[in-house]
């Protein structure tokens, strides 16, 4: 009895929710130890950082601000240069003057791209300031025009890149078969080239964001109010660094980590089988699945909308044995387990009562425990 | 109906159709065999033009479509292909594979296109499978919601370029059945193919090819009853096995 208690535990342990739970608790805690350590130890001030931590709302909103109209700007000029360096190739081996034609435009594309990706974005935001200021010197929030130009010129050559990537992974029998039903270049690239890249690239994507929204904190060095800034003004002129890096940190780490799950979220919702993300992970969000899995869901049963096992195997199998030999089928129709009653007094009959202290516990949080679920999520095959 | 006449193609210095020609009349089943390499494929593609022929005619009802003045999405919109591969378009459920080139090609509103498309969904069988992704497809399904694409957009020809041979086998006779069902209903058809059973069964002329040449041509009865070469003797002693 002890041992099967034992299996029990370790397999319940192994049920993701349980694990990712464990490793937040972990996680949490050790910066509550760290924090109070270095506070202890007079490094950190919890009070300092209690009474100024709205300081850094107005740079925060800058800093998205700068990083989301670069970004977006970015995107616009990533889509046809990353077209270009993409199908470039392709076009200046051909044999008319279209080739002529394109060939200046794909070298100043290509020659962009291995600018921007071949130098530091720092020197590239002080020379785009110097240039800026150079230019218009009278110009009201130069800084912050420079800023946005700088980040967006950066952006574009890794978008850039991120779309060649993109149109170039998606297959060539797609493209034949756009052309086959009479579809223009255009059309094919419009309709079939660019959705499936686009799915194909939700994850670089998003990390370029990441990439973006942290290289503007370079900004700074160029007088942007923005996040890094409003850290080096705490440490220079209220003498608190350690609490400024720290709390900028903080502010970084809440903007950007919701952020990637929301997308990441989003990308599995989405998703269409086969193409670009991999099958949804047994966990969705943090952690916990309230519902069945959505392939699953044909097999809901009306009245309680949760997966009945028996419906599930015999859905399954009903195709393949003949309808007399499922009924005696042992696997499908167990027999009945010794009957019992429950806590009410009500007659129980097959399913053993759950007892466990993690299968309470599920329920009243409205949750199928890994061991009440039934049969785990086979590979997603086609349907007959 | 359609003609080909002295049809060359080079890929560099690959001589891979070294002169082909053939007719093929309204209602009428061509199927070309020949081992792999002797420019079958290619041939299918340059009657459609994916593959501009180097030299030679494409006629369709007489009427030269290889030229610079006749644009080639036109001529594929005459014709219907189905791909060894089937490559239905991934991002897209079988009916939205099938109305893509009704909306977007042949510009119809987007409910008739709908209703059209979940008509040639139930005439190759799948009107349960229109919501379904082509990953969630079996490979006959796939290749029958590919012939399902081909056909919404009416065309006056349809090619096959080996549609069953990425199949497995408990799936080739699905296929078969369709093909076998619009060659009956009149529709003109060029098939590449290694399945016999369908040559001999609903081709009406039968092309032997080798080596970019047409080695043997004729009823499916001649060309595999009385085989008067060697390399083709040899060709189908191998594919009985």
């Amino acid at each position: 009895m002890e041992s099967i208690r034992l299996a029990r535990l370790s397999r319940l342990l192994e049920e993701a929710p349980i694990k990712t739970a464990l490793a937040l608790m972990a996680l949490a805690a050790f910066i509550v130890v760290g924090l109070t350590v270095l506070d202890r130890a007079g490094f950190v001030s919890f009070d300092f950082i209690a009474a100024n931590w709205t300081f850094l709302l107005g740079p925060a909103e800058l800093a998205l601000f700068a990083t989301i109209v670069s970004y977006v700007i970015g995107f616009g000029f990533a889509i046809p240069m990353g077209a270009a360096r993409a199908f470039g190739p392709g076009i200046l081996k051909r044999r008319d003057t279209s080739a002529w034609i394109f060939a200046p435009i794909y070298g100043f594309v290509s020659g962009y791209a291995e600018a921007v990706r071949g130098t530091p974005v720092y020197v590239q935001i002080l020379l785009v300031h110097g240039l800026v200021t150079a230019a218009v010197p009278k110009l009201s929030a130069v800084s912050l025009w420079a800023g946005i130009i700088a980040l967006t010129i950066n952006t574009a050559g890794y978008q850039t890149e991120v779309f060649r990537a993109g149109f170039q992974s998606v297959g060539q029998g797609q493209l034949e078969a756009a052309k086959s039903i009479g579809m223009r270049k255009f059309q094919a690239f419009r309709y079939i080239t660019f959705p499936q890249a686009l799915r194909l690239i939700t994850l670089p994507l998003v990390n370029e964001w990441i990439a973006l929204f942290k290289a503007s904190s370079l900004l700074s060095a160029i007088s942007v109010l923005e996040l890094m800034w409003g850290a080096q003004y705490i440490g220079v002129n209220l003498g608190h660094p350690i609490d400024g890096f720290l709390m900028v940190s903080f502010y970084y780490l809440v903007i950007l980590i919701p952020l990637s799950r929301v997308v990441s979220y989003i990308e599995r919702k989405k998703r269409i089988p086969g193409l670009g993300t991999a099958e949804p992970a047994r966990t969705r969000f943090i952690g916990f699945r309230r519902t069945a899995p959505q392939d699953l869901s044909s097999f809901l049963s009306e009245s309680s909308g949760r997966v009945s096992r028996d419906a599930f195997l015999q859905r399954r199998v009903a195709h393949t044995i003949p309808d007399g030999v499922l009924a005696q089928h042992p696997s499908i129709d167990p027999p009945p387990r010794e009957r019992g009653r429950d806590a009410e007094g009500s007659e129980t009959i097959g399913a053993a009562p759950r007892t466990s202290f993690f299968s309470r516990t599920a329920d009243r949080l409205g949750l199928q425990s890994g061991l009440a679920r039934g049969p785990r999520r086979r590979r997603e095959s086609f349907q007959h | 109906m359609i003609a080909v006449r002295g049809i060359h193609k080079w890929f560099g210095p690959l001589h891979v159709l070294r002169g082909i020609d053939l007719e093929v009349t309204k209602g009428e089943v061509l199927v070309i065999v020949g081992p792999s390499g002797s420019g079958k494929s290619t041939l299918l593609r340059c009657i459609n033009l994916l593959v501009q022929p180097d030299e030679g005619d494409v006629l369709i009802e007489g009427v030269k479509v290889n030229s610079p003045k006749i644009r080639p999405e036109w001529v594929r919109q005459q014709i219907g292909m189905v791909f060894q591969s089937f490559n239905l378009f991934t991002h897209l459920t079988a009916l939205q594979n099938v109305s893509l080139g009704l909306t977007k090609v042949k510009k119809m509103p987007a409910q008739e296109a709908e209703k059209l498309a979940r008509y040639e969904l139930e005439r190759v069988g799948l009107a349960d499978k229109a919501s379904s992704y082509p990953a969630q497809l079996s490979g006959g399904q796939q290749q029958r919601v590919a012939i399902a694409r081909a056909l919404a957009l009416n065309p006056k020809v349809m090619l096959f370029d080996e549609p069953t041979s990425a199949l497995d086998p408990e799936f080739i006779h699905e296929v078969l059945d369709v093909m076998v069902k619009l060659a009956e209903e009149g529709m003109t058809m060029i098939v590449v193919t290694h399945e016999m059973g369908f040559a001999k069964g609903v081709a009406d002329q039968v092309i032997f090819m080798d080596a970019g040449q047409i080695v043997e041509a004729g009823t499916p009865a001649e060309v595999f009853g009385a085989p008067k070469t060697e390399r083709l003797r040899s060709f189908i002693s191998k594919i009985l096995g």
